[in-house]
């Protein structure tokens, strides 16, 4: 697969949560260049010229309401086109069938999901996370955080084998004659929290399918409900990798998937970075502790259907630091105009709100608007700087394989 | 040697004169050769001494899974002994400095203005402190980790006592003072540096097996062959102290605390306005006070039951205990009313030491048990604080195998405690228990650096070549009295001078 080549679009408008963050882990991983960053309106626009399209987890009702039929019409393009399309979690419910408003726009697969039911069982822990009302039934998550799948014999590299990736809410799947499973859920570990008793889980989940694809002529989708993308399950990311590696191979048979052009592969010219990148590291700095004693709070907040935690404060800022904190002070970076100040308002206006929510929590008011306020901002930010970064000379990959599990969910 | 298995890997320059800060990648060369704490501090003294440096220091231990891996160490030039010393942290600061990315911090020169400084992430920032300048240690701290937005920042802090340029002034570690005997505090008020903060939300590599073989010399100290006990009540009781002092404490104790990884929890929370057997949160933010200075402990107990409220005034103040102790017991101050009014003065400055009639031996205060000559002679080194003990607690000297002579026990308590501050241990553990012994606790850096030249007589090496150096530096004030050491005492610390 040559990353260098291949145009990949990474949703991050409305609806998507914080798990986009882990598809950008996993394209440095594997020394993907070109990224675009696309909320709704740039989805609309430019997703039929992508290669790869990734839309992973969060609101699946809010991604649909924002990208609109138009949306519906882009990703149908993008197919034709022969584009490969890989939705986790939320981008795995977002093609299935359903006669929902603005979900309907995108029926592109005929798969019924298994976590459906009118008769709720009663919840044992995490109740935010466990179930939200879909018509007159719920759509629920008898159990989340690590679980076994089995990829399916022939898939490339990990065909017949059980791997380990972590379950955030994405759907278990019929095996219809609409799909071709790659992957079943076969179990749990310790690892995994049941929301409700096991045996409940094991009947929504076990012999389901956990990954499919559907050709779309020379197009594909991937429906993967596991976070293959998570950093922390190497095994995972791989098998996203096999996808992408089988795709560019079979698009080259077809059309040149990237026009490339002479600048392809050598690091455009930049600037030295100068004190505006010690002044961005240290609000980001400085956010980061703040964030840190939120998480010893005991709080969430509810934002559209996604439940938010302090943690997901971290992560946003995680993604930033990661790649910021190596960045010496002369570095040669490439900006765009104003795109420096630009970064440093959009991190001092993220910090503002940090510390008012913190306040907000510490005098006992109700922090929920300020959440409402904060986390589009954080992710506003985090996008604008991954654009400024991967804009740079060839990233090196800052989460390798391996890593301490550590939870993590949507 | 892994470095990044036991530093960071930098060194922060801090020039208030210039209000500018930069830094050094730390060098393994002079790791090699000093291995780190107080002999890499005194390094980087020699290196600045025309700056009038003040140096924060780890150890390769400091921050690790070592037992009572907690420790750094202070350096800088006395401005009441004006001799070069060692202070150890032995609390939280120096493990939150290592992870905030920064092994050593030089502070060099004076501002003009009041400032403070803020290390996180490998970044370190001057900040004016015009809003925190005569604020007491605690209102500091608390200030410190609002403005920051955690209460796990820690912070090493001067109150009024330091800004003032009282002889008595003692560096604080967040609210509940420090070992400093040496007035140090006094030295960062002038140059007007009223805290520095840091958090630090780095971390370390482990060697292979060293985990799991920290974990087993944990089990091995706590099995508690020589000392047992949680909290300030039974050292003080292992020091000689008076039954009813600790049991006065011990009806107010609330809890017991221990430091990073500390073998033992030699600390106690001391319930002041509330009572201590109620397990309710408490709606006052600080209701007592946390006892870690058997000195001043000791030094007070002539207070009676109002030992703890007056401590806390002069934790507060930013004081050292063991010499307002003293203070009060020359003036015959046992009223707390008075005490309250004699602590806020001292706060205010007394001029120097002999005038207010303090008995100083290259101290602000002896240590209050002093009887054997060897409990003279480390005091009149004035190389490290004798706030921590200056003999074993966790036993006898026998059980330490320390020698029988004075001399020689001055020797052991020395190199014990330049092993500590070299190595980053805490050095009251390294009193509870001979499992501290120097081979040791070489071969704990040894396993954590994988650096198989570190061993027993590299470290003693470096401890006595470094009590020598410190020895040679500064222009000492003051002197031993007459009749404090017998002459062998003399001879004794000639040698130590000469290495």
């Amino acid at each position: 697969m040559d990353g260098n080549r291949l145009r990949f679009g990474l949703y991050v408008g409305e609806g998507s949560s914080h798990s986009w963050t882990w598809f950008v882990d996993l394209l440095e991983r594997y020394r993907c260049r070109r990224v675009r960053f696309l909320d709704e309106n740039d989805f609309c626009s430019q997703a039929p010229e992508q290669d790869v399209l990734l839309v992973s987890g969060g609101d699946t009702f809010a991604v649909a309401r924002a990208l609109k039929p138009a949306g519906a019409e882009a990703l149908r393009s993008f197919l034709d086109r022969g584009g490969l399309y890989i939705g986790s979690c939320a981008g795995a419910y977002l093609p299935l069938h359903s006669s929902k408003e603005a979900l309907c726009d995108f029926n592109f697969v005929k798969s019924r999901i298994q976590n459906l039911t009118r008769d709720l069982p009663p919840v044992e822990r995490l109740p935010e996370k466990y179930a939200h009302r879909y018509g007159c039934t719920y759509v629920y998550h008898p159990a989340r955080e690590e679980v076994r799948v089995r990829m399916a014999q022939g898939f490339p590299v990990w065909g017949g084998r059980e791997i380990r990736v972590p379950l955030y809410g994405g759907p278990p799947l019929e095996d219809s004659g609409d799909i071709r499973p790659q992957a079943f859920y076969t179990g749990f570990t310790d690892r995994t929290v049941f929301l409700t008793g096991p045996e409940i889980a094991e009947r929504v989940y076990l012999g389901r399918v956990a990954a499919c694809e559907k050709s779309f002529g020379r197009g594909r989708m991937v429906l993967l409900g596991p976070h293959f993308e998570h950093p922390w399950f190497p095994e995972g990311n791989d098998v996203i990798h096999q996808w992408m590696r089988t795709h560019a191979c079979v698009r080259r048979e077809g059309q040149d998937p990237a026009a490339a052009s002479p600048e392809a592969g050598r690091p455009p010219e930049g600037e030295p970075g100068g004190a505006w990148i010690q002044a961005l590291k240290t609000e980001v700095s400085n956010m980061r502790i703040r964030a840190a004693a939120l998480v010893r709070v005991s709080v969430f907040w509810r934002i559209g259907a996604k439940t938010y935690e302090p943690e997901k404060i971290e992560t946003f800022l995680d993604a930033v630091w990661k790649r910021l904190r190596g960045v010496p002070p002369g570095a040669r970076l490439v900006a765009a105009r104003d795109e420096t100040e630009g970064l440093l308002e959009r991190a001092g206006d993220c910090h503002r709100q940090i510390r008012l929510l913190a306040e907000d929590i510490r005098e006992g008011r109700d922090s929920g608007p300020r959440a409402e306020v904060l986390f589009p901002a954080l992710k506003q930010f985090a996008v604008a700087f991954l654009a400024f970064y991967f804009r740079q000379a060839v990233p090196q990959p800052v989460s390798g394989p391996g890593g301490n599990y550590g939870g993590g969910g949507a | 040697m892994e470095l990044e298995n036991i530093y960071s890997g930098k060194i922060l320059l801090v020039d208030l004169d210039e209000g500018s800060c930069d830094e050094e990648e730390l060098d393994e060369d002079l790791i090699g050769e000093a291995i780190g704490g107080a002999a890499v501090n005194l390094a980087l003294y020699r290196k600045h001494r025309d700056r009038d440096p003040v140096i924060l220091g780890c150890g390769p231990l400091t921050g690790t899974f070592a037992p009572s891996g907690c420790a750094g160490v202070v350096t800088g030039k006395s401005p009441v002994t004006g001799r070069v010393c060692h202070v150890p942290l032995v609390l939280q600061t120096a493990v939150e400095m290592k992870y905030s990315g920064f092994d050593f911090v030089v502070i060099l020169g004076a501002s003009e203005t009041p400032v403070r400084l803020w290390l996180h992430d490998e970044l370190a920032e001057i900040a004016g402190a015009d809003g925190l300048w005569g604020r007491d240690v605690w209102a500091s701290t608390d200030w410190l980790r609002h403005e920051h937005g955690d209460d796990s920042v820690q912070a090493l802090v001067i109150g009024p006592a330091g800004e003032n340029g009282s002889p008595l002034a003692q560096l604080s570690e967040g609210y509940w003072g420090s070992r400093d005997i040496f007035g140090l505090g006094a030295l960062l008020g002038a140059k007007k540096l009223k805290a520095v903060a840091m958090r630090g939300m780095g971390g370390l590599e482990v060697a292979d097996g060293f985990f799991q073989e920290a974990v087993r010399v944990q089990r091995e100290i706590r099995k508690g062959d020589f000392f047992q006990g949680k909290g300030m009540g039974p050292i003080l009781s292992a020091l000689g102290a008076d039954g009813a002092l600790v049991d006065t404490l011990s009806k107010r104790a609330h809890r017991s605390l221990a430091s990073h990884n500390g073998a033992y929890a030699p600390y106690t929370f001391l319930m002041i306005d509330e009572a201590p057997d109620v397990w309710v949160e408490s709606k006052k933010d600080e209701p007592g006070l946390l006892l870690t200075d058997p000195a001043g402990v000791l030094s007070l107990q002539g207070l009676g039951e109002a030992m703890p409220a007056v401590l806390r005034r002069i934790q507060r103040l930013g004081l050292e205990p063991n010499a307002c102790g003293a203070l009060l017991r020359k003036r015959e101050i046992v009223d707390p009313a008075a005490a309250e009014a004699a602590i806020q003065e001292l706060a205010r400055g007394i001029g120097d030491l002999a005038s207010a009639g303090v008995e100083s031996v290259y101290s602000t205060a002896p240590w209050p048990l002093t009887r054997s000559e060897e409990e003279r002679l480390v005091q009149a080194a004035g190389v490290f604080s004798h706030a921590v003990p200056p003999r074993p607690v966790g036993g006898s000297h026998a059980d330490f195998a320390a020698p029988e002579d004075g001399t020689g026990r001055a020797r052991w308590w020395l190199e014990r405690m330049a092993a500590c501050s070299i190595l980053g241990l805490c050095p009251l553990s390294a009193l509870l228990s001979p499992v501290f012994s120097p081979a040791e606790m070489a071969r704990w850096a040894s396993l954590a650096a994988g650096w198989e030249e570190l061993d027993e007589e590299k470290l003693l090496g470096t401890c006595r070549r470094m009590i020598s150096e410190t020895l040679e530096l500064g222009e000492p004030s003051g002197s031993v009295p007459d009749g404090w050491l017998s002459p062998d005492g003399e001879s004794f610390l000639r040698e130590l001078q000469q290495g």
